[in-house]
């Protein structure tokens, strides 16, 4: 059953995380990280958990200042920092590598801990996930200053379309509810960091296979940005999924988690 | 994460849930009931193919995992064993459930079907007979007495599991978990169910009810699977052909399939997802 638990990161902050596991209790199994998009929690992937958790041993953290993690206000926000917080998580659950699956922001910051840390990843999943958000993005859709004045539901709610496409009245409430935690303070730093770097082409560097699923089209991200990322990939597997928005990873959690398992049990076969 | 309640009796009793189905739509509860000498834990394998349809509940049986082990002087009988479940669903705030039951799990799943049938919405028994009445189990609790359960269930091991076919850590792993249990309350708890047999009262269950039978099944009387069907009106019956007793254990593959596959039939409204 699903163990909740925090641990306290290098720089003092107390972080969440889920972690589910099925496996054969007599074998090693590998780690799977899941990690949450920006504006959401580690219950945005519950779905994801019965399609790996008798393989793999899954964990999904709460990214810091969403969810039940601490937001560490005091405390300087970076990549690095960030990046820390995922491979302390990989320390702290006994995970020397793992295969690692980030949805949008989530993904950012596994890949700023893959540029880091290369050898703690088995393979990198990335879900409409772009190499930092590129720095038009939320300039053009006023993120923060909407986010200010109206506050993270209202924000989330004008923009649920964009996001989890026709999901029925219900699903998107829930996918609204389950961004609590997450504060207009928090986001002033986390949106802000995700848009200071943009950097596809230090993609060059992974050594391991990396997914990329991508909504076809995305509506809050422009295709050459996920194409530019595929050309500079040395070992790419590129999936489109028609109609699906942007936050598909929490919209049509089945069919991506059956991409990934695909995906993993090829790397398996080889 | 382990959670308990108290048993009417002061027994405490741990549970565990497992539910990967979207919150947003009505829940819909399974119960799951392991065997003699198991416990919650033994269903890990068959818990990812079923939470992500239900809200999955595993007890720990009184005296097994980490359920309390009952005083001497408590009352061990059928009656109780399906009280414990009838307050694990109060103490949820489950009305009604679909009940799986492993062996003696199964005892008290039928228990719970037959004096209360308002509980539960369906039954789901895997090698599972109305009771263990006769000398085989007299014989193993004799057996672990004198020459310790390792031994005892060690020498038996081919009555459950195809050793070979299936993985030797698997059926390592089962002889660790079992040699946990505090024998003097499994001589109580088996013993009762070696002197006991409810045929007579299956009748009474009117519950869509899925009879999974182990073709090699060597433990407890095979044919009493046939009576079972023909006196449970609802039910249907399924043979593994030349399955030893732990099917539960060792195709937790098939048992989801047949699982997912009997709930949809039953209750299609329930499963469209």
């Amino acid at each position: 059953m699903t163990s909740e638990a925090t641990f306290v990161a290098s720089d003092g902050v107390r972080l969440f995380y889920r972690f589910d596991d099925h496996t054969d209790p007599w074998k090693d199994a590998p780690y799977l990280v899941l990690v949450h998009p920006g504006i959401g929690s580690s219950e945005r992937l519950f779905a994801w958990i019965p399609h790996f958790s008798r393989h793999y041993r899954v964990a999904r953290p709460d990214l810091r200042g969403h969810g039940k993690s601490e937001a560490g206000l005091d405390k300087p926000l970076t990549h690095e920092r960030l990046a820390l917080d995922f491979v302390e998580l990989l320390d702290h659950v006994g995970a020397r590598k793992a295969h690692v699956m980030g949805s949008s922001a989530g993904g950012m910051v596994a890949m700023q801990a893959a540029f880091r840390w290369p050898d703690r990843f088995e393979s990198l999943a990335l879900y409409a996930a772009t190499a930092g958000i590129h720095p038009d993005r939320p300039k053009k859709g006023n993120w923060l200053e909407r986010v200010a004045t109206g506050g993270v539901r209202q924000f989330l709610t004008e923009t649920a379309r964009d996001r989890i496409g026709d999901a029925s009245p219900e699903h998107v409430k829930w996918y609204i509810d389950s961004a609590e935690g997450v504060t207009v303070d928090a986001l002033a730093r986390f949106v802000p960091l995700m848009a200071s770097e943009y950097y596809p082409e230090k993609l060059a560097q992974f050594e391991f296979p990396v997914l990329m699923a991508v909504p076809d089209p995305d509506p809050m991200v422009d295709r050459s940005q996920y194409d530019e990322m595929r050309r500079q990939l040395k070992h790419c597997t590129f999936v489109t999924i028609p109609g699906a928005g942007h936050s598909m990873t929490a919209e049509i959690p089945d069919r991506c988690a059956e991409i990934l398992r695909n995906f993993l049990d090829e790397m398996e076969r080889k | 994460m382990t959670r308990t309640f108290a048993a009417s009796d002061g027994v405490k009793i741990a549970y565990y849930v497992d539910d990967f189905a979207d919150p947003w739509k009505p829940s819909r509860a399974l119960v799951m009931l392991h065997a003699a000498m198991g416990s919650a834990q033994r269903f890990y394998s068959m818990v990812p193919g079923l939470a992500r349809y239900l809200h999955v509940v595993r007890l720990d049986t009184r005296g097994h995992g980490a359920s309390q082990v009952p005083a001497p002087d408590t009352v061990m009988n059928k009656q109780r064993v399906m009280q414990d479940v009838v307050e694990a669903l109060d103490h949820l705030g489950i009305d009604r459930a679909h009940v799986l039951g492993a062996s003696a799990g199964g005892y008290a799943a039928q228990q719970l079907a037959i004096h209360h049938p308002g509980r539960v919405k369906s039954l789901m028994l895997f090698a599972a007979t109305p009771g263990f009445k006769g000398e085989q189990g007299k014989r193993w609790l004799k057996m672990a007495a004198e020459q310790g359960m390792r031994k005892a269930f060690g020498d038996t091991i081919d009555e459950r599991f195809p050793v070979g076919e299936c993985e030797q850590g698997l059926v390592d792993w089962f002889m660790d978990e079992i040699c946990k249990n505090d024998l003097a309350w499994l001589a109580r708890y088996i013993g009762y169910w070696t002197d006991t047999d409810f045929m007579d009262e299956v009748d009474k269950i009117r519950c869509p009810t899925l009879i999974i039978r182990p073709g090699s099944e060597p433990i407890g009387s095979p044919s009493l699977y046939g009576e079972m069907k023909e006196r449970i009106t609802n039910s249907e019956l399924i043979t593994y052909n030349g399955a030893g007793h732990n099917v539960y254990d060792y195709l937790p593959e098939r048992c989801v399939r047949d699982t997912l596959a009997f709930l949809k039939k039953h209750f299609p409204a329930e499963f469209l997802h």
